[in-house]
């Protein structure tokens, strides 16, 4: 069974993007605009990974992280951060957070793959 | 003030030259100035001479002119001739050789007759001491020595020359006891001494002009100054003259005395002539009455015989006539007469008046040519003459008679007989009944008053007048006498014409002849004019000179004072007004600031807003064209597929463009972390390696990695290398001709400790006018390279930061058409290298002196020794070092538990506030778990003032004990 995707971005745009790319190498992909619609989907359909933004209108990408984890049904599944943010101490808080992976935007498509491709991997 | 020193300088100048043209002359009153007192010797006067000279040259104008090296030059040339000659005289002294310099000049012969000096010509060991000290100040003034340690040197020296000539000077005038009784003092002249004392004043004056260059010396002080000043001036001349009137009544009263003792002297002399001329007389008639004493009979011409033997008028001065006196009865007259004029004198008759039981007629009288009238006048026939007669006869010594008129004497002036009584042999003389038994007769001499007293006052040197008065009473009617010298006098009872302001005066009591005389003498009026002699005078001038400059010394410093603080006053209502401009300024700079930081910050928000925003089109319109591009969305043909991949290059480009723009704004601001460890050339090649292909398959070129073998790990920011790498690797790409290679390499630099990173393209290269300009901001070079150039310019100029930050330099070298080779620099692993990079990288840092701050900061209870690493990082800005310390972690390498951070800051609180402030926050704000950390301020240096001696320190606490990281 192919793997899930949860994308939880605000741009509609990126969402297509990597629903084109993500759907034509064989994964699900689950789109979320805001971060408690991204929550909700992660519970309620429990994705392989997710990809995350950070700068969200509400609430960002830290705090959907935060509750993330603090919900034992997500908790463990992987989320990789996807932003135009690229400032070194975002990506060190990222990674003391307990995010699987920090990519920037614009990002290589392979990249993005790969990291997907990596986080899936140790899940399972 | 100069005025004053340079009266002191021509006075002296004056006064010494006088004294050495008194040396040659022999005019020993000038040499010695007071009788009695040593002289001023050639040499001393020659050296107080060179002195004057030397202070004239000092207080003439012109010092800050073109004349002033000049008037240096010759001041310095006397006052060093006078310490010369000063020196070589106390060198001949303590050594005990001669060197020639006493006879040099002048012979002091005067001295020498006098042996008052040992050997002629030297100065005094009091003068040679203090001309010595009194050269020096004149020297250092000549070199305008402006060191304010010799100043108390130069003043000490000034008061001491002046403290030797007042002791010397104060003996000589007051009393001349102690001082002048110490070999040290006792040859210094008194105008010697005075001499110091000026100059001495004068040095310091001159001095004290010195100190006081820029303040104006005569303006009056304030109105309560003023009046303190003057209250002091005033008291300090009123002390002055006190003191002087006091010594000036000394040494008037020692000079009346030694007048007084002077004018008795001479009345003495005068007194004991007078009583030896009154007395003279009697020796002759008691030769006659001796005379009598060895003849039975002596006759007429016997008598005459002796008396011619005698020369009266030498012998006994103012006799005219020596005779004898026979006791004749009244009824015996005829058979004397008989008798006499039997014996060669028929012509001999008696002059007697009135009629008496015994008649004394004057039997001989010669000279009788002298004397006629007198010869046989009856002495008994007045009663003055009868009284003495009989005196003498009942007494039988030398009896005076009364003041008379001799008979003989035609000029009538005032005459006495001189009476000695002659006894018959053999008879006895006891009582006066056994006298007058035994009575011969009466031997006598007429005597005039004039011819006494005639040249006794010359005895006296012309200081003593006198008048002899008969008995005990001095008054017109009782004077006999009266010589005021010259040869003026008066006979008789005239009016008195004595010195009747006469400063002395005396009375004494003169025996002669069962008499008594009075000689009353006064002084002359040469005698009372010497009495007023220079040295109290010379006291006056001398204290009166020193009190008014002491009051003008005193004013001078008041003023100077009054005119400092004034100054001072002034100089601290304009610091006063500075400084509230410099806090408004300051105030004005520090509220600018934060508008400034504010600005920044914003501005540095919007540039990441936009760099955030620009990122996700870009993201989508990168990834559609890749979509596309890659046939996901259906086929691509292939021109379609060309123009997609154009489309995605120039959304690189675009995204390149972004990223400078968001790395210049954090730089700018120092928001950029830098986090330098150890790293192999190799790993960051092969980190940075797929993205680089990438740009380079853009363009169909191929890039080269040549690494040397054995090349040292390098001690960096990993990230910040590639990102630089990247920058001048992008460059090449787009200036590179497609398909092209492009080198790039890593070498040992030609400095020990340093690794070269390159990049050498094959594109149009660089004329030396681009290179200069290559590495500013938003610069691009105007040639064919910019014709395929994108962006804004700031890809080299934040190579060159980040190289920076990385402490290594970058550099270029290039031809025009033969392509370029970029390369950098970076510190191999190696504390005191990475120290020595990181000095050199702060020395050109454009940055304000501040404090260089050295902490050493340990976690005390870490599992994790990257996460303190990681947050030191954080926290710290790019310009800070931080390095392991592995002396307490040995064999863990860069991930110890201790580090040390050298920074620059504007105070070590201050930044240690900071890191406590920030790891707070991130513990409290965003939930880390950070470990407790202490924090210790091992040292602090000025930076850049204290830089070489912060280096030093530094390598010694941090590659002391960390010989490898």
């Amino acid at each position: 069974m192919s793997k899930q995707v949860l994308i939880i971005d605000d741009e509609w745009t990126i969402q297509q993007a990597l629903q084109a790319r993500l759907t034509a190498h064989g994964y699900r992909v689950q789109m979320a605009g805001d971060g408690p619609t991204g929550i909700a989907a992660a519970q309620e359909k429990c994705p392989d990974v997710i990809l995350l933004d950070l700068r969200m209108p509400d609430m960002d990408g830290f705090e959907v992280l935060r509750r993330l984890k603090a919900e034992a049904s997500t908790s463990e599944v992987p989320v990789i951060f996807l932003t135009a943010n690229i400032q070194d101490t975002v990506k060190e808080q990222a990674k003391a957070a307990g995010a699987a992976g920090f990519l920037t935007k614009p990002y290589e498509a392979s990249t993005v793959l790969d990291a997907i491709g990596a986080a899936t991997a140790v899940a399972a | 003030m100069s005025y004053a020193v340079r009266l002191i300088g021509v006075i002296a100048c004056g006064v010494t030259a006088l004294v050495m043209l008194a040396w040659k002359l022999q005019w020993e009153g000038v040499t010695s100035l007071l009788p009695g007192l040593p002289p001023m010797t050639f040499n001393t006067a020659l050296g107080l001479c060179l002195g004057s000279i030397s202070l004239l040259c000092l207080s003439m104008p012109g010092q800050v002119g073109q004349k002033g090296p000049r008037l240096r030059r010759g001041s310095l040339v006397a006052a060093a001739l006078a310490g010369l000659l000063a020196l070589l005289t106390i060198t001949q002294m303590v050594a005990g050789v001669s060197l020639g310099i006493d006879e040099l000049f002048a012979i002091d012969t005067v001295a020498r007759a006098k042996g008052s000096i040992n050997v002629p010509g030297r100065m005094s060991p009091a003068t040679a001491m203090a001309m010595l000290l009194l050269s020096l100040p004149l020297v250092m003034g000549s070199l305008r020595s402006s060191r304010d340690s010799l100043r108390w040197l130069v003043s000490a020296c000034s008061m001491v020359a002046i403290a030797i000539g007042a002791m010397a000077g104060a003996s000589s005038v007051i009393d001349g006891g102690a001082i002048r009784s110490v070999p040290f003092f006792s040859t210094m002249a008194l105008h010697t001494s005075w001499l110091f004392v000026s100059l001495g004043a004068g040095t310091l004056m001159v001095q004290f002009a010195r100190s006081t260059e820029g303040v104006t010396i005569g303006r009056r002080p304030t109105t309560r100054a003023g009046l303190w000043l003057t209250a002091t001036v005033i008291l300090v001349f009123a002390i002055g003259i006190a003191m002087t009137a006091l010594v000036s009544k000394r040494t008037t009263s020692k000079e009346i005395e030694t007048a007084q003792a002077r004018f008795e002297r001479l009345s003495d002399r005068v007194i004991v002539e007078a009583d030896r001329r009154v007395y003279l007389p009697v020796y002759g008639l008691r030769g006659l009455r001796a005379f009598y004493a060895g003849s039975e009979h002596v006759s007429r011409l016997e008598f005459r015989e002796f008396v011619e033997s005698r020369v009266i008028a030498e012998e006994f001065p103012g006799t005219i006539g020596m005779g004898f006196i026979e006791r004749v009865p009244s009824d015996e007259i005829e058979q004397f007469l008989e008798r006499e004029r039997a014996d060669h004198a028929p012509e001999y008759r008696i002059k007697t008046v009135g009629e008496h039981d015994v008649l004394y007629p004057i039997k001989f009288i010669d000279p009788l040519e002298d004397n006629v009238p007198a010869w046989g006048y009856d002495v008994g026939s007045e009663a003055n003459r009868r009284n003495a007669v009989e005196t003498a006869i009942r007494t039988g010594e030398p009896t005076l008679t009364h003041r008379i008129t001799l008979v003989q004497d035609e000029l009538e002036q005032p005459g006495f007989l001189f009476l000695v009584p002659v006894y018959e042999n053999n008879m006895p003389v006891e009582t006066e009944e056994q006298r007058v038994a035994a009575l011969t007769g009466l031997v006598y001499s007429a005597i005039v008053v004039s011819g006494i007293f005639d040249g006794v006052v010359d005895v006296a040197e012309g200081g003593i007048q006198y008048a002899v008065h008969e008995g005990t009473a001095v008054t017109d009617e009782t004077k006999i006498y009266e010589d005021l010298g010259g040869g003026v006098f008066s006979l008789g009872s005239s009016p008195s014409r004595l010195n009747s302001g006469a400063k002395f005066r005396a009375t004494h009591r003169v025996e002669a002849g069962s008499r008594t005389w009075t000689i009353e003498t006064v002084s002359s009026p040469v005698f009372d004019a010497s009495v007023h002699s220079s040295q109290s005078t010379m006291v006056m001038l001398n204290g009166l000179i020193l009190s008014t400059l002491a009051a003008c010394f005193v004013w001078l410093l008041g003023c100077a004072r009054a005119n400092a603080i004034a100054l001072v006053e002034s100089k601290t209502r304009d610091l006063q007004a500075t400084t509230a401009d410099l806090r408004k300024s300051s105030d004005l700079i520090a509220k600018q600031n934060t508008e400034l930081n504010a600005m920044a910050e914003r501005a540095h928000r919007v540039v990441d807003d936009v760099s955030h925003e620009f990122r996700t089109p870009l993201a989508v319109i990168k990834e559609f064209a890749s979509i596309i591009s890659d046939g996901l969305a259906g086929p691509v043909s292939e021109q379609q597929g060309q123009y997609l991949k154009i489309m995605s290059g120039a959304v690189v480009d675009l995204n390149h463009m972004v990223e400078d723009l968001l790395d210049s704004s954090k730089l700018r601001a120092g928001r950029l972390r830098v986090e330098r460890r150890p790293y192999s050339v190799e790993t960051i090649f092969e980190n940075g390696r797929a993205a680089l292909a990438r740009k380079a398959s853009s363009r169909s070129i191929v890039i080269e990695e040549h690494v040397e073998e054995g090349l040292s790990r390098v001690f960096a920011d990993e990230e910040k290398v590639r990102r630089v790498i990247s920058n001048l690797m992008t460059n090449a790409i787009k200036f590179s001709p497609e398909g092209s290679t492009i080198v790039l390499s890593a070498t040992s630099s030609e400095l020990p400790g340093e690794v070269r990173i390159g990049v050498t393209d094959r594109g149009p290269g660089l004329s030396e006018e681009d290179i200069d300009s290559l590495f500013g901001r938003f610069q691009q070079v105007s040639t064919a390279r910019s014709v395929a150039a994108k962006g804004f310019g700031l890809g080299l100029s934040i190579a060159q930061e980040l190289t920076w930050l990385n402490l290594g330099k970058i550099s270029v070298e290039s031809q025009k058409g033969k392509g370029a080779t970029f390369s950098f620099t970076l510190p191999c692993d190696d504390p005191a290298i990475v120290l020595d990079h990181y000095f050199s990288a702060m020395a050109v840092s454009n940055r304000a002196a501040d404090e260089l701050v050295l902490l050493r900061v340990t976690a005390e209870d870490c599992d994790d020794p990257a996460e303190p690493a990681s947050f030191l990082a954080s926290i710290t800005y790019p310009t800070d070092l931080v390095l392991p310390d592995t002396t307490n972690n040995p064999g863990q390498g860069a991930v110890g538990r201790s580090w040390w951070i050298l920074g620059r800051t504007e105070s070590a609180m201050s930044w240690v506030a900071r890191i406590d402030r920030a790891r707070w926050s991130q513990i409290k704000g965003d939930g880390l778990d950070l470990s407790p950390l202490r924090i210790d301020v091992r040292n602090t240096w000025w930076y850049p003032a204290e830089a070489e001696q912060a280096k030093q320190e530094v390598e010694q606490a941090m590659v002391g004990v960390a010989s490898h990281v």
